[in-house]
């Protein structure tokens, strides 16, 4: 993908994501999440999005980041299937043009992984939401 | 009995032959109830009076021969078509019936009937005597009307104007009450039309007034200011308004603009049976309802953007505080539509009692005329669905009902040469599970037949025999739901208009619904009714464990204990509490549920106690919050089935709390 | 200072309530009978009428009427013997607002006007 998409660039850690923006409904501040038991590791837990239950997924866990102490943070709500599902970020950057670059294939790694592309002065992965929540949140080891 | 001139023999084939009418007064009834107006109907009603009227007066029955007189009446201006049927016409027929059959009861006990004939006869001989109730199908109203009174309500009506029947009580000690009636007229008049009055204006002007003027009125006011014009007129001790009843049909057609004010006391008009009008309702319309769905949809997706800008503009550093401000107000939007969109939604909620009630006649009525003995049972019978939900379930349900009475459950001599209690039972209960609403129609008939089954298929070229001598039992009674497979005689008229097993199912998936089925031969057959429950309500006890709030179903918990020191005994290797003699097993829902414990498991705290599957477990908890009818959400399809988890609810605080499914809890637990 | 106007073609009656209105703090006119009840209400333009019903020359619901053609707006009581029903019935289909009967309590009579002049 060499051309310019609109993006969410996202924060975790260290690490930067991008999102398409058609991929992306909305950007949440402080969620009060609801932590449910027997759910699979990365699910922080459901919250309420204006009277849906809205899962979320936490970003640190199914990248497998080292946990960091909670602060502020954000989630990005992706469409999935005709529902909706949150992303738990540390911070939604901006909103820009992002052109990934010509990536080797040894880089790319995963199937979400779009491509990389530079953005703001750092290296940012370009991913596809719907592949990087999976088929269905046990389908995710 | 000393008051009958007649023999003993003489009566016992009286009670025989009364007992015969009665059943077809019965059968007649219900049929003129659910499909209106049939000639034949009414002319069988008719004869079925016209004869107990003449053997209860030839054997002297001074009660029954008045009651039957004066049905007679009535079912002669039905059959002749100056009558409707409208509901309030049957219920009092329904009426007449149970004490006719109370009479007959006291009699066959050698007892005398000892009650009041006097309201009965002249709510009857009203019915027969008022002039003019529209027979036209269309509109007609619960009240005995004039003719040109009634034409006029209904042409109002048709013009979007509403009929209401508005009450006025003057003071007893008002010593004009005509101009008193009068003054009320002038006031009604000036909303609207008056059609009619009870006492006429004529009347009025001859001064002819009691205590009490009904006023049939046309008008676009809104309750609240009928009630104070008249109100205003000076003796006047209270106003009743209520609106005029409608057939159902045109109850749902209603035109949306109903002038209705939502703290007024309006009684409402029944409608085919109905409740008695509850102060605290008003009736509001399908499509009002789905026209404020539409509009908090819209006010949804603004703030969604709402959300999105605020957010997007959080980034500029100017002007941090508004745009904070900005923030706080959005989410606060965001709340309260979420809570809108709730109540929309719990509006639509409709109690399955209404499917339900007319269920235990119907299953008389019908066991009785297939000579089965059928004891039925409901339960769960509040159980909350969305509308359009209940709207499709009724005839499935009332079909698998036929279906038990009919095939399923044998006569009582069939039985009782099989080792069966000769009384059949037929169980219908309503529950939730997971994420769904289950409804399951069980009997202790005869069961599913395979070979029958089979040979059916095989005659009807549906399947070949190869394929099934192959099939599971469970498999061939999945064949029952194909269409083409209902057999001539599930199309009779007992089982209802050729509705078939093939109807039901695509009736109940149409609604994204499943139905099942289990038997076993000679032992019964259940069929299972697999329902969306994304908008169901439900009543809930809201626990604390963990740190996190949590909702029990409240039609699973037996009771609520506090837990002392040591009232957590082991047994086992398990722990144990031992309420009212029983010892139930316990487990701290924490530890259940691996959250953070707050106390060292010294097991203080609280012990709900719920029951699945007939088995009591106890759950301790570290606080009891408070009961609430909770609405259910689905956990969506990312998180899939959970088990021990029914859904999600949003609380109070618009934080949500986890709803727990026993059942899915208990069962790794005791395995 | 709200105005009443007693019409009655009796002196005495027009005397007591005359005492009982002005009592109250009302301002009181009279008229003998119909006739003279338009000519006066044209003068003074109560606030408020008291109409007897029978009287000589011009009765009280024709008076009424004329009263009201001239001042849609007017409020007018009709003072009633017992047993006039037909009669007030008519009056208030004339216009009059509201009766009382006589002979009247005078907390009636007073809660009556009190109730139109406030």
């Amino acid at each position: 993908m060499s051309e310019e998409e609109r993006c969410v660039i996202v924060r975790v850690g260290e690490e930067r994501y991008a999102f398409p923006i058609r991929q992306v409904r909305e950007v949440v501040s402080t969620p009060s999440l609801t932590f449910v038991p027997r759910s699979p590791r990365h699910v922080a837990g459901v919250m309420n999005l204006r009277g849906q239950v809205l899962p979320v997924v936490d970003l640190r866990k199914r990248l497998n980041l080292p946990e960091e102490e909670k602060r502020e943070r954000k989630v990005v709500v992706a469409d999935w299937k005709g529902e909706v599902v949150g992303l738990l970020v540390d911070e939604v950057e901006a909103v820009g043009e992002v052109a990934a670059a010509e990536t080797e294939e040894e880089v790319r790694g995963e199937s979400w992984v779009r491509g990389v592309a530079r953005s703001g002065g750092h290296l940012v992965v370009v991913a596809d939401i719907v592949s990087l929540l999976g088929e269905e949140s046990r389908g995710i080891s | 009995m000393e008051s009958l001139n007649a023999s003993e023999e003489e009566i016992r084939i009286f009670l025989e032959e009364v007992e015969e009418q009665l059943e077809l007064l019965e059968t007649g009834l219900l049929k003129l109830e659910r499909e209106g107006t049939d000639p034949e109907v009414l002319a069988s009603l008719f004869r079925a009076a016209h004869t107990v009227k003449g053997s209860s007066a030839a054997v002297g029955h001074q009660a029954m021969a008045a009651a039957t007189h004066a049905l007679e009446n009535v079912l002669d201006r039905l059959r002749r078509g100056e009558l409707h049927p409208a509901p309030g016409v049957v219920s009092v027929l329904f009426r007449t019936l149970d004490v006719l059959r109370e009479m007959k009861a006291d009699l066959a006990e050698g007892k005398e009937w000892t009650g009041d004939l006097g309201p009965l006869l002249r709510e009857l001989r009203q019915m027969a005597e008022t002039p003019g109730i529209l027979a036209e199908a269309g509109i007609f109203f619960d009240e005995p009307l004039e003719e040109e009174v009634a034409e006029r309500l209904r042409e109002g009506e048709a013009q979007g104007l509403v009929p209401l029947k508005v009450t006025v009580r003057l003071a007893p000690e008002a010593i004009m009450p005509a101009v008193r009636a009068y003054q009320a007229y002038e006031a009604l008049a000036s909303l609207g039309e008056v059609a009619g009055s009870r006492p006429s204006l004529e009347e009025i002007e001859q001064e002819k007034v009691e205590a009490e003027v009904v006023f049939f009125l046309l008008t676009r006011e809104a309750r609240e200011g009928v009630r104070a014009a008249a109100a205003s007129v000076p003796e006047v001790l209270g106003v009743e308004i209520e609106r005029l009843g409608l057939s159902p049909r045109v109850a749902e057609n209603l035109s949306a603009e109903e002038p209705g004010s939502p703290s007024g006391a309006a009684r409402e008009a029944s409608l085919g049976g109905g409740a008695a009008g509850d102060n605290r309702t008003v009736r509001i319309n399908v499509e009002v309802l789905d026209r404020l769905m539409n509009l908090v949809g819209e006010l949804v997706i603004d703030r969604t953007h709402l959300a999105r800008l605020s957010t997007l503009l959080g980034r500029f550093e100017e002007a941090e505080e508004e745009i904070r401000e900005l923030g706080r107000l959005s989410a606060h939007l965001a709340r309260v539509t979420g809570f809108l969109q709730d109540e929309i939604l719990k509006a639509r909620m409709v109690s399955i009692d209404r499917v339900l009630k007319k269920l235990p006649r119907l299953v008389r009525d019908l066991s009785r005329s297939l000579g089965k003995e059928v004891d039925f049972e409901i339960r769960g019978e509040d159980t909350e669905l969305d509308r359009s939900v209940i709207e499709v379930i009724g005839d499935p349900i009332i079909h698998l009902i036929r279906n038990a009475l009919d095939h399923g459950i044998e006569t009582p001599e069939e039985r009782v040469k099989a080792g069966k209690p000769p009384r059949g039972k037929l169980v219908l209960s309503a529950y939730h599970r997971e994420n769904q609403i289950v409804i399951e129609i069980a009997d202790d008939g005869r069961g599913l037949d395979a070979e029958k089954i089979r040979r059916t298929a095989l005659e009807r070229g549906l399947l070949t025999r190869e394929r099934l001598e192959e099939m599971t039992e469970r498999e061939l009674w999945q064949l029952l739901f194909l269409s083409g497979f209902s057999t001539a005689r599930e199309v009779t008229e007992l089982s209802g208009r050729g509705v078939g097993l093939d109807l039901v199912r695509k009736n109940i998936e149409g609604i994204g619904g499943r139905v099942e089925v289990d038997s076993h031969p000679g032992r019964g057959t259940t069929f299972f009714l697999y329902l969306p429950l994304t908008l169901a309500t439900i009543r809930a006890l809201l626990v604390e464990s963990g740190g996190q709030v949590f909702a029990f179903p409240l039609s699973g918990i037996v009771e609520t204990l506090r837990v002392t020191p040591g009232a957590v005994k082991k047994l086992n290797r398990r722990e144990v509490m031992e309420v009212r003699g029983k010892v139930v097993p316990v487990f701290r829902l924490d530890e259940v549920l691996c959250l953070p414990s707050a106390e060292q498991g010294n097991g203080s705290g609280y012990a709900v106690l719920a029951t699945a599957g007939g088995m009591e477990t106890g759950f301790v908890v570290d606080a009891l919050l408070g009961e609430q009818e909770i609405v259910i959400k689905n956990l969506g399809g990312y998180l899939g089935e959970i088990p021990g988890f029914l859904g999600a609810t949003v609380l109070g605080d618009g934080s949500l709390a986890l709803i727990l499914d026993v059942r899915g809890l208990r069962e790794p637990l005791l395995n | 200072m709200a105005k009443v106007l007693v019409v009655d073609d009796s002196e005495f009656m027009r005397m007591r309530c005359r005492q009982l209105l002005s009592g109250q703090g009302y301002e009181v006119v009279e008229a003998s009978n119909g006739e003279e009840a338009v000519a006066r209400y044209e003068e003074e333009k109560p606030d408020l009428v008291m109409m007897d019903i029978t009287m000589p020359v011009m009765d009280g619901i024709t008076a009424v009427r004329e009263i009201k053609k001239r001042d849609p707006q007017a409020r007018i009581i009709m003072c009633s013997a017992l047993g006039q029903q037909a009669m007030v019935l008519e009056a208030v289909k004339a216009g009059a607002k509201d009766f009382v009967v006589k002979p009247f309590q005078p907390e009636r009579l007073v809660a009556t006007v009190r109730k139109f002049l406030g």
